[in-house]
């Protein structure tokens, strides 16, 4: 009888105790598979804004107050810059649903440089510039109001003086970081607020933030630029990296990441406790089947590894099947929540193949302290222990 | 029925196995409990904010405060409205005011993010009587015409710039901090306020963003009447109770208790099991024990109930360990967080509370964990034959 096969059948000598363990520790590495890819999905949008070399300006104290449009060239100007792109906040919901989504107004020509990101194909972007009424739509807020490329769509602005605008959708955009959002053409938006011409004439060429696309190295230099140039002016600017703005947006959600951060680490926490439980219980009922076996010659060392290969493989076989149901919804995307830069998320293959082994690790962490105990205990106190 | 002496002493005889498994049970019920006081939290300080005989007027399609603008003119016939109530001097209570927002940082957050809170500009002698909750508790009052704000209490203790003498850039002006304002721990506490004209150079507004409008009574015909006024008096504005109004923004708690609720789901199925696997082998390895209780004239439904009482107890014993634990991270944290509003964009503070209600909650997620835990266990126990139970070795 090999070590390996004595694992194998210790592990199954109990067998309603062996499946509760691994339901329990599968169930638990289902949960932590789905919290890490919430995290890692987080954390991927943050490194692609950081790759994006964008920063974005704004009114110093707050982005709820608009800039000149002005602003734009004097910034376009500045040694460095690629492309501005002036955004306003559209505000946008379906007419009499109070939900309102993230929909912003971006500059035309512009836009295509700044948002590279939005991987958009040749004829959309032909299409974005050749139609007025062109809107750009996340794969989610797709899928959640059920619209398609092509379709067209009314919306009700949420900015003062509300105007109802009817858009056509020219793509529908896949990318991670956007599912919620709806684009619209800002010449547009700000045609239609004029029509209107309720407000006092400043509203009207005004965005709330200018998005700067940076030649590579020169971000820190082109961000205290832009600042310097407007400070001490009635529209003084406060700059940013794309990534920091984002952090801003993620914390002002309830720190989304730190709480399913710590969450996991509980989910984990109690796998431990659930493994190391087991395993004690089995050891102490196996007592005296141990002490024969060191009886009989089996050294210590032997009986601490069979003890721990067992403990592992209850981790281990629990880690694979809860991640069964984690591999079958493996690329697609969660419902992202309706906020700014709620990504979609994605279980990738790295998460499933994170949640085996850390089942197994787990497994071999919780059944280090019962194998060390009986590995330990004197045949003689062990053999008497039974009576 | 077993006496409880027994019952404790099974749980006693087994140290580890009883530890293992009640933190096990703590960490599922302290993780639902941390979740169910933060939604409270927010919910709490949304919930407080309604004044029954308020009324909150917006533009018809605005959403929110910070998305409405009312005219002066809309302002003036508003004050004509014959249900609102009046001041001593005859003037009515209706509180024109501007809802604008200014960036603030986090006490001891590191990485310096920032925040965005509502600068509410108001004219002091009416808004302190239509929002009666409002009372100051620390410093003076702001002076017309003088570039000073008070700071809601929640806001001067969750953010830096909410100390008194602290210097707030509001629009293209600054603005200094002179005191602290309570309002019976609503939202109006996350907030700024400031003189209505002042805030309202400083972010070059020629607008109001809402008007709130003080009743003569909060009985449901008066606030139809009021409601059905506005809206006939042929301008854009809509009317709304202010509990309604601040029920409506409570979206974001509802979705962290969503949450709560799926993730415990999951969580607790899975220390289901764990805790039958204990109660399992409490039982096979009592199997004699049991025969015994069973040959001295103890009924199966007593063996049964004994070990149900004893895996009840076994979860108890975590759930107290999990409440302690989320007051123990409550205190630890000094509960202030903030989270932002999805329409207003503007984010509320508040405190993280133990409250009684959520601990009972917990101890009956607790409950369902042992007794559906403990069940087959329990009946295996109970169905034992006597003479099988005897003979086991």
């Amino acid at each position: 009888m090999t070590l390996s096969h004595l694992v194998w059948r210790n592990l199954w000598r109990n067998k309603v105790r062996a499946l509760l363990t691994i339901a329990s520790v599968a169930v638990s590495l289902f949960l932590f598979t789905l919290l890490h890819a919430v995290v890692t999905s987080m954390k991927a949008v943050a490194a692609s804004s950081a790759n994006q070399l964008r920063l974005v300006v704004r009114q110093k104290t707050t982005m709820t107050k608009l800039l000149p449009l002005g602003h734009g060239p004097k910034i376009a100007a500045l040694p460095g810059v690629q492309a501005v792109c002036a955004m306003r906040w559209f505000g946008g919901r379906v007419e009499n649903s109070p939900e309102q989504f993230p929909s912003v107004a971006v500059e035309r020509e512009t836009m295509p440089k700044v948002y590279s990101d939005f991987e958009l194909r040749d004829e959309e972007i032909k299409a974005w510039d050749t139609d007025r009424t062109a809107a750009i739509v996340g794969a989610g807020l797709a899928k959640r109001l059920d619209w398609s490329p092509g379709q067209r769509v009314t919306l009700r602005g949420g900015i003062p003086p509300y105007p109802t605008l009817e858009f056509h959708i020219v793509a529908v955009t896949a990318a991670q970081a956007y599912p919620n959002l709806f684009v619209l053409r800002l010449d547009y938006l700000l045609d239609a607020l004029k029509a209107i011409g309720t407000m006092q004439s400043e509203y009207y060429d005004a965005a709330n933030f200018f998005w700067v696309k940076v030649a590579p190295g020169a971000m820190d230099s082109v961000r205290n630029e832009i600042d310097a140039t407007f400070a001490n002016s009635l529209n003084a600017t406060r700059t940013e990296l794309e990534e920091s703005f984002v952090a801003s947006f993620t914390k002002m959600f309830g720190d989304l990441p730190e709480l399913v951060n710590s969450v996991g680490v509980v989910v984990l926490a109690t796998i431990l406790l659930v493994v190391a439980n087991t395993v004690t219980i089995s050891m102490r009922e196996r007592e005296s089947e141990l002490a024969v076996l060191k009886a009989i010659g089996y050294p210590p060392r032997r009986i601490f590894a069979t003890v721990l290969g067992e403990s592992a493989l209850l981790g281990f076989i629990g880690g694979a099947i809860g991640c069964v149901p984690a591999l079958a919804s493996m690329g697609s995307a969660g419902e992202g929540l309706s906020m700014p830069y709620f990504p979609v998320i994605y279980v990738t293959p790295a998460t499933v193949l994170l949640g085996v082994a850390v089942g197994a690790l787990i497994g071999l962490v919780g059944g280090v302290a019962p194998a060390w105990k009986v590995a330990r205990l004197p045949v003689s106190v062990t053999l008497r222990d039974e009576s | 029925m077993l006496p409880l002496r027994y019952v404790i002493g099974n749980l006693r005889t087994h140290r580890i196995r009883s530890a293992l498994t009640m933190l096990g049970v703590g960490l599922v019920v302290g993780v639902f409990c941390y979740l169910l006081c933060f939604a409270d939290g927010l919910r709490r300080a949304l919930a407080r904010s309604g004044d029954e005989r308020n009324l909150i007027v917006l533009a018809e399609p605005a959403t929110a405060e910070s998305n409405s603008e009312v005219r002066q003119d809309e302002f003036q016939r508003l004050k004509g409205l014959p249900q609102a109530a009046q001041d001593s001097q005859g003037r009515p209570l209706v509180s024109a005011e501007i809802v604008v927002q200014t960036d603030v940082t986090r006490r001891g957050d590191p990485s310096r993010t920032s925040a965005s809170i509502a600068v509410r500009g108001v004219d002091l002698e009416i808004a302190g009587l239509v929002h009666s909750a409002v009372r100051l508790v620390d410093g003076r009052w702001f002076q017309a015409g003088a570039n000073e704000l008070v700071v809601g209490e929640a806001a001067a203790r969750q953010f830096n710039e909410g100390a008194i003498g602290t210097t707030v850039a509001c629009g293209d002006r600054s603005f200094t901090v002179v005191g602290v304002f309570a309002a019976a721990g609503g939202v109006h506490e996350s907030e700024f306020w400031g003189h209505s004209s002042n805030v309202a150079a400083a972010y070059r507004r020629p607008f109001y963003s809402s008007a709130t409008v003080r009743l003569r009574a909060a009985d449901a015909a008066t606030v139809a009447a009021a409601g059905e006024r506005v809206a006939a008096a042929g301008i854009a504005l809509r009317a709304i109770a202010e509990p309604e109004y601040f029920a409506g923004q409570t979206q974001n708690a509802r979705v962290l208790e969503e949450m709560a609720l799926v993730l415990v789901f999951v969580m607790g199925i899975g220390t289901i099991f764990a805790a039958m696997s204990t109660m399992y082998a409490a039982v096979a390895g009592r199997t004699q024990e049991i025969g015994v209780l069973r040959a001295i004239g103890f009924s199966g439904r007593s063996v049964l109930s004994g070990v149900l009482l004893e895996s009840l107890l076994l979860a108890a014993g975590g759930g107290v360990v999990g409440c302690l634990g989320c007051a123990a991270v409550v205190l630890l944290d000094r509960g202030m967080k903030d989270l932002v509003g999805t329409v207003t964009f503007t984010s509320v503070a508040f405190s993280v509370q133990m409250s009684m209600s959520n601990v009972a909650l917990s101890m009956m997620v607790t409950a369902v964990i042992g007794l559906v835990g403990g069940f087959w266990p329990a009946r295996a126990a109970g169905r034992l034959s006597v003479v099988q139970a005897l003979r086991t070795v």
